[in-house]
C-alpha cells in the first residue's frame, strides 16, 4: 500500500487508464440482441420439438396487420387490396394473406375448384352483399382475416426465413409502421413475435441511453448532497466509470449482447460500485483529521475497512453469482457479469480511492460528525430506541413480518410479454387492439401424430382431431384454433357439392380428399397444416393476450382435453415461443428457490467465515430475511407477479442487504471493549452515517431503473430499492436490538 | 315392349359396330401403335417433378412422331378434367380441329370411366390409376390412342410394362400435329416457336 501511494501512484493510474481505454473500446461496441433467444431456457427436448415442427411445417414467423375502416368493410376493399399489394412487395415478405387475395373452394364441373374469395376487379354496387355471402360461406376466415363485426380486416404476413440476417425484420417492421403512418382513411395496428423482439431490442437500446446517464446524475446529486466536496463526488464517480467500462467491455469481449435483463447490467454495476468508495471516503473524512494527514493515516484508514469491504463485495457478488443456477441464459449472464462488476469495483475502489485521497489535503470533518445534523440526531434516537426498547423493536418487526407473510401466498407466476411494456408502447396498444378485434395473438402450436407412425388419413383420426379442436375452442382464453379440419370440410363440400361443412362419411371419400390435397398446386400453404407424408398435422391454437399464469392453466386443461378426445393412440406435442415462455415461467419458482438457497448459503458461509461465530451468523440472518419477507408481502398485496425480473430480487438483495450488517457487525466488534449497550450506541452513531449514505445511494440508484421501459425491470428496481430500505431499517433497529438481547450470551471474543 | 326391344337391339348393334370399327382401326394402324422400337427424344414429369401425376414423352417411332402421356395419378378424373380444360382453351370453336378435339374429350372421358371401373374391380395399394394417351403423327396418317397401361417407376421416369388398347381414333393431321405442339409447349415449357421447331424437326 505504501508503494502504491508513493512511487506506484502514477504507474498505477497510467495502467488503469490504459486498460480502461481498451475496455471502453469494447464497451462502446456492445451489441443488442434482436432474437430474444437468451430470454428462454435452453431445453434440448423443446429445441428438438421446435426443429421438427419447423422441418414439417416451415417458418412460423408471421406478423398480423389489422386494418380498421371508418365505415363498412366493403367500402375499404380497394384500400385493402392496395395495402396487400404494397406489403407483398416489401423485402423480407414471403406471403401475404388477406380478404383481397384469399381463396375459397367452390363446387365446379369437375368437383372442388379453388377460386378467389372476392372477384377481380373488386365488385362495385353489390360488394356488401357479395362480401357477406363469401364470408358466411367461409366462416373459418372470421377471426383471422376479418373481425366478427366485419369492421376490421387482417393481413397475415409471413416473413421470409433468412438465418443470420438480424436486420431485415427490423427494416420490414419499420416499413410496415411507415405504411401505417402514411395510410389515410384507415387505422392500422401491427403485432407478432418479430415485432415483439424488435421492440424489445429498441427499448433495451433506449434504456441504455436513458438509465446510465440518469444513474450518473443521481449519484452526482447524492454524493454532492452528502459530502459537499468535489473529491467526494469525483472519486466514487471515477470508480463507477472504471467499473462500468470494464464490466461492459468484458461483457462485449466475451461475445454477449444486451437483452431485457442484461440491459440492467450497466445501471446495477454503477449503483453497486459506489459502496466501497463511500465507506472509504466516509472513513477518511471521519478519521483523517484525528489520525493526521499523510500516508500512514491513509493506510490506517484503509486497513480496518479492507476486510469488511472485501466481504461486503464478496457477499454481493455471491448473491449475484447464485443467479447462474437459473435456466434462463439472460439471468445467468446478468448474475455472472454483475458479480464480476462488483469485484472489479472493489478492486478499483480499494486502490483508486486511497491513491486519489493521497493527492488531497487534510479532510474537513463532515457536518454530521458534530452530531447536530438531522441524520446525526436520527441515528442518536435510533440507538437509544434499540438500547432501551429492544423487545418492542423486535415485536414490531415480527408483527410486520407476519402481516407481510400473508401477502406471500398471493404472489403468482406470470410472464406477460405484451403487458411487460407500458400501456402507451405501440406493441402493447396494437396487440391488445388486434386481440380484441381479430383475436389469438399468442399462438401455441401442437404437432399431432399417431403413435404407430401411420398417416392421419382415417375418419377416426379426423373425428378425434375435430373433437379436440372443438374442446379447445370451448376455453375462454382460446380465440381460435386452426387445423386441417376446416380445409377438409370445405373441400368435402366443394368436391361433392354438399350444402354443409362436414367431414366425409366414408373412408374412401376422405382418402380421395387427401389425394386431392396431395395434387393441389397450393402445396406450400398445405404444408403449414400437414406434413408431406401425412403423418403429422399442425394444430395452432391462438390464445388471447393472456399471461403465462392463465396460459399454464389452459395448457393443463388442453392436456386433459387431448387425453379425453384423442386417447392413447396419439401424440400431441406443444411447441413454439409462447409455449416455451409459459414453461419457463412455471419453472421460475424452482429456479428462484435454487438461486435464493445458494445465495443464502454462500452469504451465511461468508459471514460465518468473517466472524467465526454461529450465534453472530444467526443474528446476522434476522435483519436480512425480514426485509425480503416485507418485499414479498408488498409484491403479493400490490399484485406484482413473479416474472423473470422480479424472481431475481431475493437472490440479489440478500447479497446486498447483508453488506450493511457486515459493516455494522465489524464496527461493533471494534467497539467490543465497551458494554453491549454502549457498543451498540457507538456503532449506530459511528457507522450509521456511512450505512445510510451507501443505502440511500443504492436505493436511489436502483430506483432510476423505474424509468426503464419494461415492467419487470421497473419492479426489480423498485422492489430492490424498497428491500434495501427495509434492510437499512433492520440493520439500524433489529440488528442492534438482537445484539442487545443476545449480548449477555455472546462470548466477548465472538463479537 | 317392342320399342324397348328395338332400342336394345339398336344399342347392341351400335356397340358391336363401334367395337368392330375400333378393331378395324387397330388392325389398320397396328404398325403405328407398335412401340417395340420407340426412341424417347424428350421427357418431362407433369405437371411438375415435385407433384408428378404422369410423364409426357416425345417419341420417335418407325415413321411416326408420338406424343405419349403416361398418367399415374390418384386423382385421374381431375387430371383428365385439367386436360379437357386445356383442350377447350387450345381448340376453340373457331379453330380448325375443334371437332376432333371435342371427340377426343369425349373419348378421354369414356377412357377415364373405364379406368375407374377397372380400379374399383382391381384396387391397387398405391391408389394410383393409370392411363396412357398417344398422339401419333405419321405422314398422312394421324391418330390418337388411349390405353389402360401397366406402369412402373424406373430410374429415369415411368416405364410401360404392358398396355391394353381402350380407344383408337383417326384424327385430322392438323389437329394431331397441333396438339403435339400444344402438349410440347405445356409439358416441356417451351415457347410456341420453339415447340413448333421441335416438332417440325422430328416429324416424318
Amino acid at each position: 500500500m505504501y508503494w502504491l501511494l508513493t512511487r506506484g501512484r502514477f504507474p498505477y493510474l497510467a495502467l488503469l487508464l490504459m486498460v480502461t481505454g481498451v475496455m471502453a473500446y469494447f464497451a462502446i461496441g456492445v451489441s443488442t440482441e434482436r432474437s430474444n433467444a437468451s430470454m428462454t431456457a435452453e431445453d434440448a427436448t423443446m429445441a428438438a420439438d421446435y426443429a421438427e415442427f419447423r422441418e414439417h411445417f416451415g417458418n412460423d414467423d408471421v406478423l398480423l396487420l389489422a386494418v380498421t375502416f371508418p365505415g363498412p368493410l366493403e367500402n375499404g376493399l380497394h384500400l385493402l387490396a392496395e395495402l396487400t399489394g404494397k406489403v407483398e412487395g416489401m423485402e423480407g415478405v414471403a406471403r401475404v394473406m388477406s380478404l383481397s387475395n384469399a381463396l375459397q373452394l367452390v363446387h365446379g364441373p369437375a368437383g372442388a375448384e379453388s377460386r378467389p374469395l372476392l372477384p377481380h376487379p373488386l365488385p362495385g354496387a353489390d360488394s356488401g352483399r357479395r362480401l357477406a355471402a363469401a364470408l358466411d360461406a367461409n366462416p373459418d376466415l372470421t377471426g383471422l382475416l376479418v373481425s366478427a363485426d366485419r369492421r376490421t380486416a387482417g393481413l397475415v404476413i409471413e416473413i421470409e426465413d433468412l438465418p443470420g440476417d438480424d436486420l431485415y425484420r427490423h427494416e420490414l417492421i419499420g416499413s410496415l409502421r411507415q405504411l401505417a403512418a402514411e395510410t389515410g382513411g384507415a387505422e392500422l395496428h401491427l403485432t407478432g413475435v418479430s415485432v415483439q423482439k424488435n421492440d424489445v431490442a429498441h427499448f433495451v437500446q433506449r434504456d441504455q441511453r436513458v438509465l446510465i446517464p440518469l444513474v450518473l446524475l443521481a449519484m452526482v446529486l447524492l454524493l454532492t448532497l452528502f459530502y459537499h466536496r468535489w473529491s467526494g463526488v469525483l472519486l466514487p464517480l471515477a470508480v463507477i466509470a472504471v467499473s462500468l467500462t470494464w464490466t461492459l467491455g468484458l461483457f462485449a469481449l466475451t461475445g454477449h449482447s444486451l437483452n431485457t435483463i442484461t440491459s440492467l447490467l450497466g445501471p446495477v454495476v454503477m449503483v453497486l460500485s459506489v459502496s466501497t468508495s463511500v465507506h472509504l471516503y466516509s472513513g477518511w473524512q471521519q478519521q483523517g483529521s484525528s489520525l493526521g494527514l499523510g500516508l500512514s493515516a491513509l493506510v490506517e484508514e484503509v486497513r480496518p475497512l479492507f476486510l469488511p469491504c472485501l466481504y461486503t463485495a464478496l457477499t454481493t457478488a455471491l448473491g449475484l453469482i447464485s443467479l447462474t443456477v437459473s435456466d434462463i441464459p439472460a439471468v445467468r449472464q446478468f448474475g455472472l457479469f454483475a458479480a464480476a462488476g462488483v469485484m472489479i469495483a472493489f478492486a478499483v475502489s480499494i486502490t483508486l480511492v486511497p491513491v486519489g485521497l493521497s493527492f488531497l489535503p487534510a479532510p474537513v470533518p463532515p457536518p454530521s460528525s458534530t452530531g447536530e445534523s438531522r441524520l446525526g440526531r436520527l441515528l442518536q434516537g435510533t440507538a437509544r430506541l434499540t438500547v432501551e426498547r429492544p423487545v418492542t423493536v423486535l415485536a414490531v418487526a415480527l408483527a410486520l413480518s407476519l402481516l407481510a407473510a400473508g401477502g406471500l401466498g398471493r404472489i403468482r407466476n406470470n410472464t406477460d410479454l405484451v403487458r411487460f411494456l407500458k400501456s402507451d408502447a405501440p406493441l402493447h396498444r396494437d396487440t391488445l387492439f388486434i386481440d380484441q378485434h381479430l383475436g389469438g395473438v399468442n399462438p401455441v402450436d401442437f404437432t399431432l401424430s399417431r403413435r404407430d407412425g401411420r398417416p392421419l388419413t382415417t375418419l377416426e383420426d379426423q373425428r378425434r382431431l375435430a373433437a379436440f379442436v372443438a374442446a379447445a375452442e370451448e376455453h375462454s382464453e382460446v380465440a381460435r384454433a386452426f387445423s386441417i379440419i376446416p380445409l377438409l370440410t370445405s373441400l368435402n363440400r366443394a368436391e361433392f357439392g354438399l350444402e354443409n361443412l362436414t367431414l366425409p362419411e366414408s373412408e374412401e371419400d376422405l382418402l380421395y380428399l387427401f389425394d386431392l390435397l396431395e395434387a393441389a398446386p397450393e402445396q406450400e400453404l398445405l404444408r403449414k397444416l400437414l406434413s408431406r407424408d401425412l403423418t403429422r398435422t399442425r394444430i395452432s391454437i391462438g390464445l388471447h393476450a393472456v399471461g403465462t399464469a392463465e396460459a399454464a392453466r389452459l395448457l393443463e386443461a388442453l392436456g386433459r382435453d387431448a387425453a379425453r378426445t384423442l386417447g392413447e393412440g396419439y401424440q400431441l406435442v406443444p411447441t413454439g415461443g409462447f409455449y416455451q415462455v409459459t414453461r419457463d415461467s412455471n419453472r421460475l419458482v424452482t429456479s428462484l428457490g435454487k438461486s435464493f438457497a445458494l445465495s443464502l448459503a454462500l452469504v451465511l458461509g461468508a459471514i460465518g467465515l468473517l466472524f467465526r461465530s454461529l450465534k453472530l451468523t444467526l443474528v446476522a440472518l434476522v435483519p436480512n430475511l425480514i426485509p425480503l419477507i416485507w418485499s414479498g408481502g408488498v409484491m403479493g398485496y400490490a399484485g406484482i407477479d413473479l416474472s423473470t425480473g422480479t424472481a431475481m430480487i431475493a437472490a440479489v438483495v440478500i447479497g446486498l442487504a447483508v453488506d450493511d450488517t457486515i459493516h455494522y457487525l465489524a464496527r461493533y466488534r471494534r467497539e467490543r471493549h465497551r458494554a453491549p449497550a454502549e457498543a451498540v450506541h457507538a456503532t449506530t452513531t459511528g457507522t450509521g452515517r456511512a450505512l445510510v449514505i451507501s443505502s440511500v445511494v443504492l436505493v436511489l440508484g436502483f430506483w432510476t431503473g423505474c424509468f426503464g421501459s419494461f415492467k419487470p425491470t421497473v419492479y426489480f428496481s423498485l422492489l430492490t430499492g424498497l428491500t434495501m430500505i427495509g434492510a437499512l431499517i433492520n440493520d439500524l433497529l433489529v440488528l442492534p436490538a438482537c445484539l442487545i438481547l443476545t449480548g449477555r450470551w455472546l462470548p466477548k471474543g465472538a463479537a | 315392349m317392342r320399342a324397348v326391344l328395338l332400342a336394345l337391339a339398336a344399342t347392341f348393334v351400335l356397340a358391336v359396330s363401334a367395337l368392330a370399327e375400333q378393331a378395324s382401326l387397330a388392325r389398320r394402324y397396328a404398325p403405328l401403335l407398335d412401340s417395340a422400337a420407340d426412341r424417347i427424344v424428350r421427357r418431362a414429369w407433369v405437371p411438375s417433378a415435385e407433384q408428378p401425376q404422369g410423364e409426357v414423352r416425345l417419341i420417335g417411332r418407325d415413321g411416326a412422331l408420338v406424343m405419349q402421356t403416361a398418367l399415374s395419378s390418384k386423382v385421374l378424373r381431375r387430371v383428365a378434367a385439367a386436360i379437357s380444360e386445356k383442350e377447350e382453351r387450345s381448340w376453340p370453336e373457331e379453330r380448325d380441329g375443334f371437332v376432333d378435339s371435342q371427340r377426343y374429350r369425349e373419348t378421354l372421358s369414356k377412357a377415364v370411366e373405364a379406368v375407374q371401373r377397372d380400379s374399383r374391380a382391381h384396387p391397387r395399394p398405391d391408389r394410383r390409376q393409370r392411363l396412357l394417351i398417344e398422339f401419333v403423327a405419321a405422314g398422312r396418317s394421324s391418330l390418337y390412342a388411349i390405353y389402360l397401361p401397366e406402369l412402373s417407376e424406373g430410374a429415369e421416369g415411368l416405364e410401360i410394362t404392358g398396355r391394353k388398347l381402350l380407344f383408337i381414333e383417326a384424327a385430322s393431321p392438323l389437329y394431331v400435329r397441333g396438339n403435339l405442339v400444344e402438349i410440347a409447349m405445356d409439358s416441356f415449357h417451351l415457347e410456341r416457336a420453339e415447340a413448333e421447331q421441335l416438332i417440325s424437326a422430328l416429324a416424318p
